[in-house]
């Protein structure tokens, strides 16, 4: 058995080690917010321009058919960043189980769309805004957080307004809570 | 009374490896070169010694020509960390009580 020639050298050691590995979080899982933000932010839009046209009107919510083509590269972008991954996190298993949560909320809410009527787009708004502020807590992203924040209180003024507006203001959070801060974390945060 | 420490966690190389392992789910071969600047070779002798004592375990996997190896911390590691730590902390008390 071995006695401790420098005790606390070993403790600052132990805690400079945690401390570096910790946080540690791949600047590719920025990529879900981009791919998100766009993706739902062009079927927001699209929905938006159809409602406008009057010979597309009655079938504007096609719009939304967008999203399958987006989760299945969500899907397969997820699988191939999972084998290339240098360290698996705590912090990124919490967020891939939020996230899976919310998706599995946000179909099921999906499914009940015409019992929600107007009530649909500010409910995944919330959804939206939950699972953001969550991630920027557990990566200790502030320009995620505030993103989350953005997306509820967009979903607090989407409550209060008609279907056409809420899709702007559906596309203008997914741009602030998304994209921008997907942009950021991309422009600042190095490869692990 | 002073309590000896664990002789394999009383490495440096295999404590800031310990360490790591404590703080990530999984992490690659490469991940932990890279964080603590060990050789590959001193590094591969490392973490078969903290796996024969079944403090970590080690997967090898092929990734298409190149073999990758993941390492994780098991039960037995964590407890043998924590242990390590509330004694290293003893003995600084101790001394601390004796100057």
């Amino acid at each position: 058995m071995s006695t401790p020639a420098d005790p606390r050298a070993h403790l600052e050691l132990i805690a400079e080690v945690i401390q570096a590995a910790r946080h540690q979080f791949q600047e590719e899982q920025a990529n879900f917010l981009l791919i998100w933000g766009y993706g739902v932010g062009a079927a927001s839009l699209l929905h938006y321009t159809l409602l406008q046209l009057a010979g597309a009107r009655e079938h504007a919510y096609a719009a939304w058919l967008l999203i399958v083509p987006v989760a299945a590269f969500s899907v397969y972008y997820r699988r191939r960043l999972g084998r290339r991954a240098l360290v698996k996190t705590y912090p990124e298993r919490m967020v891939q189980q939020v996230w899976l949560t919310m998706s599995v909320a946000m179909i099921l809410a999906g499914l009940h769309g015409p019992a929600l009527g107007e009530l649909a787009l500010p409910v995944l708004l919330l959804f939206y805004g939950a699972g953001l502020y969550l991630t920027g807590a557990a990566f200790r992203l502030m320009p995620v957080r505030i993103g989350g924040i953005i997306c509820g209180v967009c979903s607090l003024i989407a409550f209060r307004v008609g279907l056409e507006a809420q899709l702007i203001i559906l596309s203008v959070a997914l741009f602030a809570g998304f994209v921008v801060p997907g942009h950021w974390i991309r422009k600042t945060r190095r490869h692990v | 009374m002073f309590k000896e420490l664990d002789p394999l966690l009383h490495s440096q190389l295999r404590l800031a490896i310990v360490s790591l392992l404590m703080s990530v789910e999984e992490a690659d071969f490469v991940f932990i070169r890279e964080k603590t600047g060990a050789t590959a070779g001193n590094l591969s002798v490392q973490l078969t010694k903290l796996s024969e004592a079944g403090y970590i375990e080690v997967h090898r996997e092929l990734d298409g020509r190149k073999t990758r190896t993941r390492c994780r911390m098991t039960a037995a590691g964590a407890a043998a960390f924590e242990q390590y730590v509330n004694d290293l902390q003893s003995y600084i008390n101790l001394n601390n009580d004796e100057s």
